[in-house]
This record gives C-alpha cells, structure tokens and sequence, in this order.
C-alpha cells in the first residue's frame, strides 16, 4: 500500500503535466479541470501516506551507477512538509483559477511538474535524487515566464530565474559531492553525519553551499529577485510555484542541514547577523510597497531570513515548525489579499481583511516564537535585536496592509472557489493561532523531532514587553506612520509610490557586455595579436632569410664559388690548351708546384 | 584469441568506407545521385563493425589484426579493438554516420557531390583508424588523413570568401599540435625500440627530464586537438566556416581524439607517479578553458560560433576530469566526450535546422521562431538544457562523475570553481535559446520547410540525450572496463 500511494504521489501530477502539455494546451477550462483533479489526488495521496509514517517503503531507484540505491523514506518531518506543500497548491489552484478566468494550461503544467518532483525532493533519503528532483523544479518555475509572458519578457524571465536557481544548486552540488567524498554514501543521514570528519577548510565550502542553495531556494534578500518574476504571473504560478514550492523546499533542506551551520561561534555569529540583516531590509522594503503582490515576495524574504536565524540559533525543530505553520500564512495572505471584496465594507470585505490581518499577525507570532527561542537558546544579543526589529516590522506591515483597500490591478473578479479555499485555510490558521501551545507540542511528537518549550501566552506578551527592539520599533514605526497619514505628507513609508518595473538591471546583457569586452581583449586583442605577430615574424623571417641566404647569402656563396671556380677552370684551360708551347710550359709548372707541395708536406 | 570474424569486422571498419570513398572518387560526377546512399550505407557497415566487437570485448578478447606493412624497419598494419578504443570508435563511427544522413538534406548537389561524400568518409576513417591504430606510425598516418581530409573539406566547401585563410589556420594550428606528438612518439621509439601500444604499455623507463619532456610534448599536441584555451584558436573559425555536416564531424568526434591521445599515450603509458606533476596543470587549464569558452560563447552573436566556442568550454570540462587522476573523473571525462558528442551533434543539427530555414545565422537576426519551429525549438532547448548539465539529460551523468573526481582530489578550491564556472554554460546555453526561439519574430523572417534527412536525425539525437540520461548503465559499464588500461590501473 504504502509503495502504490508514493507511486500515485509523484505520477499522478507528472502525468496530469504531460497530458496537459501534449494534449489540452488549447483547453484551458478542462486543463484546469485536470489540474484540479490531479493537485487534489495528489494532496489526498500525502494525507493518506501520514498513518504510515515510519514505514519502510521498497520503493528504490538504481540510477547512476556508483552513486548506490535511490530509497525513499516516510519520516514524519518530510512527509509533513509534503502535505502542506501538496494541499498549497490544491488550495492555490482552487482558489485563484475559474473557469471565467483563463489560466494558461502550459503554466498550469508546469505546476504539476514542480508538484511531482517537489514529493521526490520531500520523501526521498538520497541527496542525488533530491538535487535532480530540485533541478526539476527549479527548471518548471523558470518556464513559467516563458509560457505565460508575451514577447521578450519572457525569455528574460526564464534566463534570470533559471540562473538564479542553478546558482543555488551549485552550492548545493558543491555540499553534496564534498560529503559524498567523505563518507561515500549519497544516503542523506550519514552523510551529514560525516560532516563531523570533515578539515576545517572542507567543512567551511560545505557550510557556504549550504547556506548559498538555502539563500536562494528561500528567496531571501538580496537573492531573492528570481522570485520577483512571479509578479506579472497567473495567480496560482505567483501564489504557488513562486511562493510556496521552493521557498518550502530551501526551508525542509535547512531543516535537514540545521545541525551543520554552526561549526564554530564566528562562522554562528555571521549567519545570525546574514539572516536577521536580510529579513530586516526584506520587511522594510516590504512596507515601501504598494503592490500586494510586490510586498509579499519581501514579506516571503523576510520568513526565509527569520527560519535560517533559527538554523543558525540550532533551533533545527523551530525551522520544520516554521515551515509547516507559515505555508498555510503565506498562502491565506495571498488568497485574502486579492479577494476583491477586501475594499469594501460589506461582510465579505471585512472577512478578507480580517483574513489577511490574521495571517499577516500570525506570520510575525511564528517570527516572535522563533526570536523568543533564540533568547532562551543564549544567542547574541546584537543579531537579536535585529531580528526582534524584524518581527516588530512585520506586525506594523500586517496591520497597515490589513487595513489598506488592495491597488486596482490586484482587484481580480470574485471566486467561489477562491471563498472555499479561504475558509479552509482561514479555519485552520485560526485553530492554529488559537492553541499554539498545544498543537505545537502535538506537532513535535508526531513527528519524533526534539520538543522545544512553548511559552504560554503571558509569557509571550511579557517578553514583548519587556523586549526593547520589538517594543521601540513597534512604537516608532507606529507612531510614525500615523503622524504621517495626519500630517499627509508621505516621509518613511510613501502609500502611493509608483512600481518599478520587475526588473531594473538587464543581468543578462549585462553579462554579454563584459563577455564581449573581455573577448576584444582577448580573443582579439591579445591571442589574435599573439597569432597575427607570431605569423608576421615567420612570415618576414623566412622572407628576411630567403633574402639573405637564399638569394645573396648562400646563393650568392655559391654562385661566387661556382663564378671563382669557373673563372679558374676558364684560366686554367686558357693556359693549359691552345698553343702548344703554353701547353709544354704547363708540365714544367705543374712539376714545380708538385715538388713544393710534396718537400712541404713532408 | 582473435577469430576470423573478429578480423573481417576490425578490416570492415576501416576498408568499407575507404572502398566507398575510391569508387566515390573514380564515379566523380556521374555518382551524384547516388553518391550520400553509397556513403551513408558504408558508414553504417563500419558503425556495425564496430559495435560487433563488443561482445568479443565482454569475452576478455582483444580483436586484432597484424599485416606486414614496412618490414625494413619492422613497421606493421596493427590494428586492435581494447576497452579504450570502444567508446571513441563508436562514437566516431555514428557521427560519422549521423553527418552523412545530415548532409542528404543540408548538402547542395553538384559535380563535386561525389568527391564531398568521399572525403567525408575518408575525414570518418582517418578518426577510426587513429583509434585502431595499434602502431605510432599507423597511428600518425591516420592521424594526418584525418587532418588533410577535412581541411581539404574546409577549403572547398566552406562557407564565406575566408574559407582559404581559415582552412590554412587549421591545417598549420592542429598540424602544429600533430608535429609535438610526432616528435614524442619519435622520442618513445628511440628509446624503447618498440612501435607498439601493447608493448609500450607494459612500461616505458626514460630519463626523468626526458619523461616530463615527452609527457609535455604529448599534453600539448594532443591539447591543440581538443581546443582547449589558449590553443583553442583554429576551432571557431574551422566550426564556423566548414559546412554543417563537416562542423558536425569536428565538433563531435574530432575533438575527441584529443582526448584519446592523452588516455592512449601519457596516461596509460606512464605511471602515476610520472604524471602527477601534470595533474594540478591540467586540472587549472580545464577550468581556465571551461570558463573562457562559455565566456566567450556569451559574447558571441553567430550561432554557429557560440557552439564552437561551447566546445572550447566542454573541453574545459574534459581536461579537468583527466587531471584529477581519480577513476571518476578519468571515467566521468571518457562519458562526456560521447555525450558531448551527441550534445553537440544535437546542438548543431538544431543550428542547422534553424540556419537553413531562415537563411539567418546572427542570434539578433533571429527570435520569435517557437511557433514555427516548434520542433526545432524542442529539440535544440534539449541540446541547451543538456549542454547546461540538467538533470536527466546525458552530460549531467559525466559531469557529475568530473566533479565527483574533482572534490576526491586535494584541491577542492579549483573543484569548486570549476562547478561555479558550469553556472556560466547555463547562461549561454538559456540565451542561445532563447536568442532563436522566443522573443519578437523579426521582420521579414520566412521560415522554409525542410526535408526529413535533416529533421530526422535530429530528433532521434535529441531523444538520445534524455534516454541515454535515464539509462546510462551501459555506457558506463563500457567506460568502467576501460579504467584498468589507465595509469597501470592503479586509480
């Protein structure tokens, strides 16, 4: 059973992708249709596989030889993650696409593709198969641009994310074989454990291509702008293939690696200050924007910041925590957020409103847990003040934002099916909210991972309190922007900035620009040159050569022998032929001549 | 124990297409419509002859033929199939085979047909027979015919008035590199006495300056073979100028004798110990080479010289996997020349496709072609998602072998750069996609319907790349024999 319901896991949206793309690319409403049927079964599939966590499935791929059996395991962690990946993008589906509103069916493939092998990359224990299954997602996010956006947009979209995220892979990649060489299995669990084996030096490039791939897979800041495609996307490309899939699988991989990131309290130090850094300027430039969509990538980089500061505080439950508690945020966040009743005052409008201040709230409770542990964890005060300002930031974003009506672009037509997704994510996040304690304790014993003390309420509203980073930036920032919409007069945070474009430096050309300059310098500056030089002094020595020893050095030599001896045989025959006399003098001479020769000589 | 079989296949694959190619040359004109099945059929009976070794290879049985050639001086016809050979002689023989079907649909017929056709399969023997070559002589007389027959293509078929200068370019360029490996292969015989790779193998003792000097002469020649940054200079302009099925035959299977040479002579020859010297060398010219060709590639604007310069890069790759002296990336480096080789036919093929079509060969004279194309676009974004390392295609499974060795070595430092410089390949590989496929379609862009003789193999290369990514055991089973031939066998 176990083995079928893993099978039906990754074939059913791989299939659905298949067919979608060779079959209905010009019927959306059935593509839609099967993407529906296909993302849900996918979803049941997971849920159905949680009773049999722990299980040993038989499921295993040989592959490239010497890399050893490609197993796949159930543990409760990864299968957690699966889930809530799997029901995101069932949700997503449901309630950002109808039939009134066309999505195209190519993006929707690409969808189930990135499905399918996101639940490899979740539930397989074999570090080979989890960076091809990685590539594969990477490779549908990066063709979702390119399927849906008209002209050059597109192709840029697709070369930007791609390289990004083969960026990422490349660290990936780098940890991988390093830990490979070291213990000689791909097997994930002892692998990691090899680290321990590892010189300083080897230890050091596996920390940086971890942190690297987790950097980008999160979307964090400053790495984050492959993220920034999903914008001008279909919602549920935007809400789930940007937002949800690898977001999620950076957060489950700093979950696996969480134990490696800290090798000693300097390289601790430093990813602390990284990650509380780049969330902080995540939230802040979130708050500058007046786009949902725009803010929400930030909102996104500044949960990615938060979870790697809990991996580098050794909080590794903290990270799995975050990362099955914040998917269902992210995505009541999105759904809310462009429900177009949330401008209104109608029931609905205030509903959605209330939704989204819900998620927004509960996104910075999971930040204030994750900060209130690493206080309890003794980690350095400096990286968690930032991080305290973070959270505090993000409270101020979920409240202005809450109360903000959304931009006329982000107003799209309501959904029935949008309303039944909101529910269900709004019902879970409340119960969720509502007994955290619990739930989290629930949630750290089913999945076998170590329990981590959650504080009681009051215990929470003590520490914000008497938290000076949460409570001054939450008191300034607050006070600010109200004295700012009284005054009107727009100063920190400008309400009705224009967007920039989606992309304001083309890397791409700019990439081919240096390629070319370093070509003319090269190719033809310098080896050309080389060459042409090399071939001129060939060329003019052989012609210097010729000259010289050809034609008046060694031909001359030899004409001026050939003229000398010529001219003496010519002499010699004159004075040696002829008259007879000249001839008889010659015996004589040639007897002198004979004897001096011979008496010297001798 | 060689069996008669065993010799009539080993004489097939050398005779069939040399007999075509005579009568090619005897018919001139008059073999014109005839001329592509004739050599197409004895590129095929080679490409069978060769791949009919193999189960006599699994036997433990080395096919062999010794003829008297030059008794005077003890010089003999030897040819022999071991482990090694396999891979470079099936992949010459089907790209060989790959480029003469491609030219039924790429070549424009005229008198001259016939003698094209022939030097093609001349251009084919003289990259098997190197191969074969059990002997130094015979080993350079084919490694010359391999030289003069597609020069000799070059100048009479090559595109654009510089068609003389750029064959001229490659002949003294890659004759230069032939010149070194000539005068070590003359150092080897006067010190052993021996002309025979056999015997040869089983260890040679020179004088420790006369081992590197040899090693280096070898390196080197064999290095101005394969491309590789900075003795890279006749391929661009060769790769570009040459008609397609020719820049097929050098990209894809030329380069790879480079690659041969330097398994067959210093790594099998030597010992560890001799080559370690060379290692780190060989290892930072890879990575300089890798990352200089895809450079270069990202400049360029000229299709056809953007996947030459590709080759310069995957060459890169080749030479770093060598020069980490690990069984992996010895292994990984034989996987990629047949992979590169079927990347690169690919990758040309689809160029090809598009070049023919559109009469356009600038990337920013192209764009928009996706639906008008589509199955070029397929088949070439295979080429480009392949040549990028994407998992499952082909050149993922060898390259992840290269890096593997790379990272068993001590200098983890270049391993790491040679993995960040693939990100470059991904880059150029994206835009060159890109470049054809998406975007506007330019103004007036007409696209011609090609016929199946170039459609064909294209799609059955493509599909190749991803079925001989999903099931590489084979071939990996092949180059896994070849290890003990390497270094002694102590890897």
């Amino acid at each position: 059973m176990t083995n079928e319901l893993l099978i039906a896991l990754f074939s059913l949206p791989f299939l659905a992708s298949v067919g979608i793309s060779l079959l209905l690319r010009r019927s959306p409403r059935t593509a839609r249709v099967v993407a529906l049927v296909a993302s849900g079964a996918t979803a049941l599939c997971a849920t159905a596989l949680l009773p049999l966590a722990g299980d040993d499935p038989t499921l295993v791929i040989e592959w490239l030889p010497g890399t050893g059996p490609m197993a796949f395991g159930l543990a409760t962690t990864s299968l957690y993650a699966a889930v809530v990946t799997t029901w995101a993008a069932f949700l997503a589906l449901l309630g950002t696409t109808s039939a009134e509103r066309e999505t195209p069916p190519l993006a929707l493939a690409m969808m189930l593709l990135a499905l399918a092998a996101a639940s490899v990359a979740f539930l397989t224990e074999h570090f080979l198969a989890r960076y091809v299954a990685l590539e594969v997602v990477a490779l549908s996010i990066a063709l979702a641009p390119l399927v849906e956006l008209k002209g050059d947009e597109g192709g840029r979209g697709f070369w930007l994310v791609y390289v990004i995220l083969r960026l990422g892979d490349v660290g990936l990649l780098t940890a991988i074989l390093i830990l490979f060489d070291a213990s000689g299995t791909l097997e994930i669990t002892p692998a990691l454990e090899a680290a321990g084996t590892l010189s300083g030096a080897r230890l050091g490039w596996v920390v940086f291509g971890l942190v690297l791939a987790v950097w980008v897979k999160l979307g964090n800041y400053p790495l984050h702008f492959w993220s920034r495609w999903g914008r001008p996307l279909s919602p549920p490309a935007h809400a789930w293939l940007f937002m949800t899939v690898m977001p999620n699988l950076g957060a489950y991989l700093l979950y696996r690696v969480t134990p490696l990131l800290a090798p000693s309290a300097a390289v601790r130090t430093l990813i602390l200050w990284l990650a509380a850094g780049a969330a902080m300027v995540a939230v802040i430039t979130a708050l500058t924007r007046r786009s949902l969509r725009s803010a929400l990538i930030y909102v996104a980089a500044a949960r990615g910041g938060l979870l790697v500061f809990a991996a580098a505080s050794g909080l590794k439950t903290a990270v799995w925590l975050g990362l099955v508690a914040t998917t269902p945020l992210q995505l009541l966040l999105f759904l809310a957020g462009e429900a177009p009743e949330r401008g209104t005052s109608s029931v609905l409008g205030r509903a959605a409103q209330g939704l989204f201040g819900l998620a927004g709230l509960a996104l910075a409770g999971v930040g204030l847990l994750i900060t209130w542990w690493a206080r309890q964890a003794g980690m350095p005060l400096d990286a968690l003040f930032v991080a305290e300002a973070t959270v505090a930031l993000l409270v101020v974003w979920a409240v202005r934002e809450a109360m903000r009506p959304p931009a006329e672009e982000e107003a799209v037509g309501s959904l029935a099916g949008r309303w039944v997704a909101m529910g269900m994510v709004g019902a879970a996040v409340l119960i969720g909210v509502l007994g955290y304690g619990p739930l989290t304790r629930r949630l750290a014993d089913a999945a076998g991972v170590e329990g981590l003390h959650v504080p009681a309420l009051t215990t929470l509203l003590r520490y914000v309190a008497f938290a000076p980073a949460l409570l001054l930036t939450t008191v300034l920032v607050l006070v600010t922007w109200q004295m700012q919409r009284r005054s009107r007069v727009e100063v920190h945070i400008p309400a009705g900035a224009q967007e920039e474009p989606v992309e304001t430096y083309d890397l791409q050309e700019g990439l081919a620009q240096a390629a070319r300059a370093l070509r003319a310098v090269v190719e033809v500056g310098f080896l050309e040159q080389i060459l042409a030089l090399s071939v001129r002094v060939v060329v003019d020595g052989a012609r210097v050569t010729y000259r010289f020893v050809e034609q008046e050095g060694l031909e001359g030599l030899i004409r001026r022998v050939v003229q000398a001896v010529v001219g003496l045989s010519e002499a010699m025959r004159r004075q040696h032929t002829g008259l007879l006399r000249r001839n008889l003098l010659w015996i004589p001479l040639s007897l002198i001549l004979a004897l001096v020769v011979a008496v010297t000589c001798w | 124990m060689p069996t008669d079989t065993q010799t009539i296949g080993l004489v097939t694959i050398v005779a069939v297409p040399v007999a075509a190619a005579v009568v090619l040359f005897l018919l001139r004109g008059r073999s014109v419509r005839f001329a592509g099945w004739i050599a197409g059929v004895s590129a095929a009976i080679s490409l069978g002859a060769a791949l009919a070794m193999v189960p006599a290879l699994y036997r433990g049985e080395v096919p062999t033929l010794t003829v008297p050639w030059i008794p005077a001086v003890g010089i003999e016809f030897d040819l022999h199939v071991d482990w090694l050979t396999l891979p470079f002689l099936v992949t010459e023989a089907a790209v060989t085979l790959v480029a003469v079907i491609y030219s039924w649909g790429y070549h424009e017929h005229d008198e001259r047909t016939g003698t094209f056709y022939a030097l093609l399969l001349l251009f084919g023997v003289g990259m098997s027979g190197t191969t074969l070559a059990d002997d130094m002589v015979l080993f350079y007389v084919f490694w010359e015919l391999m030289l003069v027959a597609s020069s000799i293509l070059i100048l009479a078929w090559g595109e654009g008035e510089r068609r003389g200068a750029v064959a001229l370019k490659y002949f003294i360029f890659t004759h230069f590199g032939s010149l070194l490996v000539l005068v070590g292969l003359i150092v080897l015989y006067d010190a052993t006495g021996t002309d025979t790779f056999t015997a040869l193998r089983a260890g040679v003792t020179l004088a420790p300056g006369l081992t590197n000097v040899v090693i280096g002469l070898f390196l080197v020649g064999f290095c101005v073979k394969m491309a590789v940054f900075p003795v890279h200079l006749w391929l661009p302009d060769a790769h570009t100028v040459a008609p397609m099925p020719v820049t097929i035959m050098l990209a894809a299977a030329m380069l790879s004798m480079g690659t041969y040479g330097i398994l067959r002579f210093p790594l099998s020859i030597f010992s560890r110990l001799e080559m370690t010297p060379f290692a780190l060398p060989m290892m930072i010219g890879g990575v300089f080479s890798e990352v200089y060709g895809a450079l270069m590639a990202l400049a360029e604007r000229d299709v056809k010289r953007i996947i030459a310069y590709s080759s310069v890069s995957q060459m890169g790759y080749i030479l770093f996997g060598l020069g980490t002296m690990t069984a992996d990336g010895i292994a990984g480096a034989t996987l990629h020349v047949i992979y590169h080789a079927i990347v690169k036919a690919l990758l040309f093929m689809g160029a090809g496709w598009v070049l023919k079509s559109t009469g356009r060969r600038l990337i920013t004279e192209l764009g928009g072609l996706s639906k008008k194309m589509p199955l070029a676009m397929v088949c070439t974004g295979v080429g480009a998602l392949a040549i990028a390392g994407m998992p499952p295609f082909c050149i993922f499974d060898s390259e992840w072998m290269i890096f593997s060795g790379g990272f068993h070595t001590a200098h983890i430092g270049l391993s790491v750069v040679t993995l960040l410089g693939s990100l470059l390949t991904v880059v150029y590989a994206v835009q060159l996609i890109i470049g054809i496929f998406f975007g506007s379609l330019p103004e007036g862009l007409t696209v011609k319907k090609l016929n199946w003789a170039i459609v064909a193999p294209t799609v059955l290369l493509a599909a190749l790349a991803l079925i001989e990514g999903i099931f590489p055991a084979m071939l990996f089973d092949w180059v896994v024999h070849e290890l003990p031939l390497i270094l002694g066998g102590r890897l």
